[in-house]
């Protein structure tokens, strides 16, 4: 890594000519090096680093000035990287699939019965199950189903955000507040959360 | 109706049971996330701000794959204190 300190980054990056271009080329160096890191085996290497990077430094360039040093300079430019890249992993990962193929025909969701001959066996653990399927039937809106299931297939609270017209922080509520409420639900009905972590464990 | 597999079925059970209350959005990670990665790369003890995004992380799979994959890219580039 870069011994530069953080003040003499931004001023590098904030003068002209060849001190400037020499610290873009640096940064560049740095971020590609760890974007091919962060590219690699993820998403279905999709995404080139290559890609990525310019996108990542233009946004790094123009988000100067908000820089607060909480961090080394490298290390803030190198969280805007991967979030770019990793964003676009995961739009490209998910774009041939439709929320309908996330959803299938439901609104609803109800746990099968019995996946497996190892499940839904047991007296204790068939009373979880059926405790389940009521709280997600009960106590879950239409949208918490829709992000709990999406969830549940694999697909990013980013990219359902993205795909249903919501962002991110809402989805991410939405998942969360659908957990606290089945926890409680269990709660409420006597379950510990340990016991039937060790059911289904 | 959809049905849900055996391991959907597991990992619905760990969110249910693993669920804490998470003070923070996703978008409040993102801005302390580069000095939790580096708290974590030095093997500094968390701060309190810090345990929020630990806790954040914990609860949210989505911020938690950006941050794994950060720190493979700070690796990679040889963080030192």
């Amino acid at each position: 890594m870069s011994t530069v300190n953080h003040d003499q980054w931004v001023e590098r990056l904030k003068s002209d000519g060849n001190i400037r271009d020499e610290a873009i080329q640096e940064l560049r160096d740095i971020l590609l090096r760890g974007l091919t890191a962060t590219c690699r085996n993820r998403y279905g290497n999709k995404v080139s680093p290559e890609d990525v990077v310019q996108d990542a430094l233009l946004k790094v360039l123009d988000k100067i000035d908000t820089f607060e040093g909480r961090s080394k300079f490298t290390t803030w430019a190198m969280t805007i990287a991967v979030r770019i890249a990793i964003s676009e992993m995961r739009r490209k990962h998910f774009q041939d699939i439709s929320m309908n193929d996330m959803l299938s025909d439901s609104m609803r969701f109800e746990p099968e019965a019995a996946p497996d001959p190892t499940f839904g066996q047991d007296e204790h653990k068939a009373g979880v199950m059926a405790k389940l399927r009521e709280l997600i039937e009960i106590s879950l809106t239409d949208k918490q189903r829709d992000a709990v299931h999406s969830l549940l297939n694999g697909m990013p609270v980013e990219v359902f955000a993205e795909k249903t017209g919501s962002n991110r922080n809402a989805v991410y509520k939405l998942v969360h507040d659908a957990r606290v409420k089945l926890k409680q639900g269990f709660e409420q009905a006597g379950y510990e959360a340990e016991d039937i972590n060790t059911l289904f464990a | 109706m959809t049905t849900l597999n055996k391991e959907q079925i597991q990992t619905l059970v760990g969110l249910i049971v693993t669920t804490e209350s998470d003070q923070i959005t996703c978008d409040d990670c993102f801005g302390q996330i580069g000095e939790f990665a580096e708290h974590a790369l030095n093997g500094r003890e968390l701060s309190d701000g810090m345990k929020i995004i630990q806790q954040h992380l914990q609860q949210c799979p989505c911020c938690k794959g950006e941050y794994e994959a950060l720190i493979e890219a700070l690796r990679e580039v040889e963080f030192q204190a």
